[in-house]
């Protein structure tokens, strides 16, 4: 994605924007500044380069409903990132976490325009369509302009050698087919303050990426594979113990030990990661759940380390242990057929597929004992399938083995 | 005998009485206020313009390592 030029950045599309409705609003209603002068400074005083910053002030008098849900939106609140943080950490700590929260991680807070008007502050901002508003914001230039170290390539086939996810290689689908302004909006957690019905409905608002009710998810559209019927013996044998991911996705980004710190050079805040490399990982699901029931899932490594904050003080993260560092992940590369998925054999009997404890780093054993797959499942390949029935209903199913008959056992207890 | 041909008759034409002149000049048009001076358009609308005009580019240091 090519850096827009300065001029880029505030040009105005002088024949579209003011026909729009936006375009019927004086600038200084929500930038500030003074329209009337023509020197670039003056005019600029007190400018608001980002109003949409200011969600309810800004945007809240024509939509009301989308701010309303504004404050349980992830990409607002940034609850993952707290969430994991407060469990890593001691409240004695929280203080100095969050100075370095606010140097080196708050700027994936984004506005309603850094989706809809502007690219995301965090890659430079600017306009990107003329100050047009755009109801479904750019995949390369909004979502991948911050996911794309990880989504944005997996997903674009940007790593040599892997193909693109088959959803965008043949589905042509962006961003937004799946993931929808209702998931990206927020929610509250009283169902029934939008939608009314007869029961209360109280689904709490997700605070993780991975948290409550599943959205996206794969079944929506692949229903026969919800349902059990399309023909796949692999969906069969398999439904609700694995993630789709650990079928159907290939190698992806893991990162190790990201340090942050601030420059005695320039003063701003930097990053550095140790590493960054593909992996592909299947292990025991970290957050089973009624909503995500699998028992193995495709893991990625997350590059937080104990000394990770070391810049903030000492020993910031003195619940390290208290959650895995290779998590729950959903790999944006998918594809038909995979080598994992080659045969029963290919993925049983391939060890390297696994999260196995000689993978993990010895200083995170302990954090990763939930994950690490400690035995590689063997194939049980039933003498019987559901399919042999289907195909053939007369098929003689043979008898349980480890269970004696009624009769068996009426005897043995008489003797 | 022919009959008799009517003699033109004068007929008195009605003239609307013209209204005297007020003491207070009517306008014929509608004062209009002058449009407020909207620079920001002006500007950000002429990308000749705005290259003219754009602050001088700060050379950003990149001191990140790896991937973000």
């Amino acid at each position: 994605m090519a850096p827009l030029e300065p001029w880029e950045k505030v040009l105005v599309d002088n024949e579209l924007y003011p026909e729009t409705v936006h375009g019927q609003i004086p600038c200084a209603d929500c930038h500030n500044g003074d329209s009337t002068e023509e020197d670039k400074h003056v005019s600029h005083e007190g400018l608001i380069p980002n109003p949409s910053l200011d969600a309810e002030g800004s945007c809240g008098d024509c939509h009301p409903d989308v701010v309303a849900m504004n404050e349980f939106s992830l990409h607002t609140n940034l609850a993952g990132y707290h969430k994991v943080l407060d469990a890593r950490s001691e409240p004695e700590d929280h203080e100095a976490l969050q100075e370095m929260f606010g140097n080196h991680c708050s700027s994936c807070h984004s506005s309603c325009g850094e989706c809809h008007v502007s690219q995301p502050n965090s890659v430079g901002g600017g306009l990107i369509d003329g100050h047009m508003f755009n109801e479904t914001p750019s995949m390369t230039r909004n979502c991948t302009a911050c996911h794309g170290s990880r989504i944005g390539n997996e997903y674009l086939g940007k790593h040599e050698g892997l193909r693109p996810d088959v959803h965008f290689r043949q589905g042509r689908m962006s961003c937004v087919d799946c993931h929808t302004g209702h998931e990206m909006h927020g929610q509250p957690a009283q169902c029934n303050d939008c939608h009314p019905g007869i029961e209360d409905s109280i689904i709490q608002p997700a605070d993780h990426r991975y948290s409550g009710v599943q959205t996206p998810r794969c079944e929506t559209c692949h229903v026969p594979v919800a349902l059990g019927n399309d023909g796949i013996e692999m969906h069969e044998q398999h439904s609700g113990d694995l993630s789709c991911q650990v079928c159907h996705s290939i190698s992806y980004t893991s990162c190790d030990g990201c340090h942050v710190a601030i420059s005695d050079k320039t003063g701003n805040p930097f990053y550095a990661t140790d590493d960054h490399y593909l992996s592909f990982a299947i292990g025991k699901n970290p957050i089973r759940s009624y909503d995500r029931p699998y028992e193995y899932v495709t893991l990625r490594h997350v590059p937080i380390a104990r000394d990770s904050y070391a810049f903030y003080g000492d020993d910031l993260l003195k619940n390290f242990d208290a959650l895995p560092t290779w998590v729950y992940t959903t790999p944006h590369n998918i594809q038909r057929e995979t080598p994992q998925a080659e045969s029963c054999e290919a993925c049983h009997e391939n060890p390297d597929w696994f999260l196995t404890a000689d993978k993990v780093h010895p200083d995170e054993l302990t954090a990763n004992l939930p994950v690490i797959v400690e035995e590689i499942p063997s194939v049980e390949k039933p003498e019987i399938s559901i399919q042999d029935l289907i195909t053939d209903p007369t098929t003689e199913i043979p008898p349980a083995e480890n269970f004696a008959s009624e009769e068996e056992e009426t005897q043995s207890s008489d003797s | 005998m022919a009959a008799p041909v009517p003699e033109p008759q004068a007929v008195a034409l009605e003239v609307t009485p013209t209204e005297e002149p007020t003491s207070t000049p009517v306008d014929t048009e509608e004062s209009v206020e002058p449009l407020p001076a909207d620079t920001c358009v002006d500007c950000h609308t002429d990308k000749d313009l705005l290259i003219q005009t754009a602050d001088p580019e700060e050379e950003v240091i990149n001191e990140n390592e790896g991937e973000g």
